[in-house]
């Protein structure tokens, strides 16, 4: 019976993919994993990654729990290096350079590669200093630049019409949805190149998460956005390409309209048409 | 089950229910009368030095054959041993603390807790024989000084003995900097550092305040190791920062003198009072602490 639920969403998804057409097939690519593994301890989490990300599209990592698809994402800006178990081999090229390479300044690497997590996480501060706050950190501390960043990035984040009214407020009062709209600006206002979303919209209701999808359509224009998610709606809705992995390991990649139409693999075939995940 | 009226409660819970509502609130009301019959026993002991000794509680000298009963050089001595404990102890405290919580591996940190919890545990009595055995020793020798039993000594010694309750509390405080916060600032790009003062420091600020708080009440409380290493001299040093010279706190003051005594005498009752206004220092700073270290000003979710 689930299974013919989720045919039905399957049947659904097309109509979406159809709006999206052929998209071209040229693009520059800005992300370049190769041979990646990661182990926490004994058990291995990701084997032998092999993938690229095009620049300024959308890519979207799908599977079902415990896939990898979330440790290979924190894997792009190195947020394993926290996990003490975690070992990891291989290379992810971020225009070019290693960013596993010993001598990469993490924090530096970080500030291209922008992170938004599951729960929004704003910080117990005035929506104000929550946006301002990486770029204090960096000491940029001028009124008038600051006011100016981060209205450009509420704007961005399609936040600032909501909030513009209280600005100084805790941004703990805000709802969910704004929280998380208010986390996006946070990490585009250092003007990352990348953005990493992880499963951005799974703690949020639908019409928050309407506005989420809109806002990735638009911040595609600046950045290249890799997105983990456990809804393959909202994968086929929002992304470019699609990654399909299992069990640690990347069954099939491809453009999203080839992927959920065409799927290359049985397995895949298997997961989009819901007989398991 | 089926149709039974939803207003009839059985019998038995009834009276268990009652049974259980009063229990807890006897053991509430115990314990609440304990404190208030403990200050109030104080107040009244106390009575016979306050009305007729007045201002005179609050002067230096302290001669009971000479019916003088000058507090001040034992609340100097309280304050000052306290003092200089802190000073050591909390920067020292929590440096560790951020050690044990921000830079080592989770399986060490619970080893390093046990064993400070440990430390925590050795009655202080230990702590004074040591103390006056060796380190009261060390100190007059390393000092030139004719007794190593001063206030400094007294002071060395409690910032190691509330050393572990700083180290592990604030440890825990650390600790309890929900994840997700150190994953948005790290996310951001900050390097551990600025991690740890913009983000972790900040929100750990309320719990590590407590943690500062109850190590001060331990200090100023502290009786049996601070008597046998601070000299027992109830002087106010003629430089007040001279604190290589013996002293006396409230404590250690009580712990000598209670036993001399006859029962209700002047004497008696100015002891009390010491007493009577050690509570009230620890009274005082707990309140100052839960009005401004309010858990609810916590912003975790």
């Amino acid at each position: 019976m689930a299974s013919q639920e989720l045919r039905t969403h399957a049947i659904d998804m097309s109509s979406v993919l159809r709006a999206k057409g052929n998209q071209k097939e040229h693009n520059e690519t800005c992300i370049k994993i190769e041979n990646l593994n990661l182990f926490y301890g004994d058990k291995q989490a990701l084997h032998n990654i092999n993938m690229e990300m095009p620049k300024k599209k959308v890519t979207a990592y799908i599977g079902p729990s415990g896939c990898g698809k979330s440790t290979l994402l924190r894997c792009i800006n190195r947020m394993n290096d926290l996990v003490d178990s975690a070992r990891i081999d291989g290379k992810i090229l971020l225009d070019n350079e290693n960013i596993n390479d010993k001598a990469v300044n993490v924090a530096a690497l970080r500030r291209r590669v922008g992170m938004v997590f599951q729960k929004p996480n704003p910080f117990p501060k005035s929506v104000f200093e929550n946006v301002a706050y990486g770029l204090r950190i960096q000491g940029i501390n001028g009124k008038r630049i600051l006011e100016e960043t981060v209205e450009n990035a509420l704007r961005g984040a399609a936040l600032w019409d909501e909030v513009k009214d209280r600005i100084n407020d805790n941004a703990l009062g805000l709802s969910g949805g704004q929280q998380q709209r208010l986390v996006i600006a946070r990490a585009i206002a250092i003007e990352p190149e990348v953005l990493l979303l992880d499963e951005p919209a799974s703690a949020l209701d639908p019409i928050s998460t309407l506005k989420i999808e809109e806002l990735i359509n638009e911040l595609k224009e600046k950045y290249t956005i890799i997105i983990v998610t456990h809804n393959m709606q909202q994968a086929a809705r929002v992304s470019d390409y699609t990654a399909f992995m299992y069990m640690g390991e990347l069954v099939e990649m491809g453009t999203t309209s080839q992927l959920f139409t065409n799927p290359g693999k049985k397995q895949t075939e298997d997961y989009i048409t819901g007989r398991y995940g | 089950m089926k149709g039974k009226k939803l207003s009839v409660i059985p019998v038995m819970s009834a009276w268990s229910n009652r049974i259980g509502r009063a229990y807890i609130l006897i053991s509430t009301l115990i314990s609440a009368i304990i404190i208030l019959l403990i200050a109030l026993v104080l107040f009244i002991y106390s009575w016979e030095a306050i009305s007729q000794q007045r201002a005179d509680l609050f002067t230096s000298i302290w001669n009971p054959a000479a019916g003088q009963f000058g507090i001040l050089a034992m609340l100097y001595g309280s304050l000052m041993v306290t003092v200089i404990a802190l000073a050591i102890a909390i920067p020292l405290g929590l440096a560790t603390a951020l050690f044990t919580s921000e830079m080592l591996g989770v399986r060490y940190r619970f080893h390093v807790k046990f064993l400070l919890e440990l430390l925590a545990g050795i009655p202080s009595v230990l702590y004074g024989l040591i103390g006056v055995a060796f380190f009261s020793v060390w100190l007059g020798d390393l000092f030139d000084l004719q007794s190593g039993r001063t206030i400094l000594t007294a002071g060395i010694l409690l910032a190691i003995m509330v050393l572990p309750t700083i180290i592990t509390l604030g440890d825990d405080a650390l600790h309890n900097v929900p994840r997700q916060y150190r994953e948005a600032a790290q996310g951001l790009g900050l390097y551990p550092h600025e991690v740890i003062i913009h983000i972790v420091l900040p929100l750990a600020k309320t719990d590590i305040a407590g943690a500062v708080l109850l190590a001060l009440g331990r200090a100023l409380g502290e009786t049996m190791a601070v008597m046998l290493v601070i000299g027992g001299i109830d002087k106010i040093p003629p430089s007040l920062v001279n604190i290589m010279v013996p002293g006396q706190t409230i404590t250690s003051k009580l712990g000598r003198e209670i036993e001399e005594t006859a029962f209700a005498s002047m004497h008696f009752s100015a002891l009390i009072f010491m007493g009577l206004a050690l509570l009230v220092m620890v009274l005082a700073l707990t309140a100052i602490a839960q009005h401004y270290f309010r858990p609810g000003l916590r912003l975790y979710e």
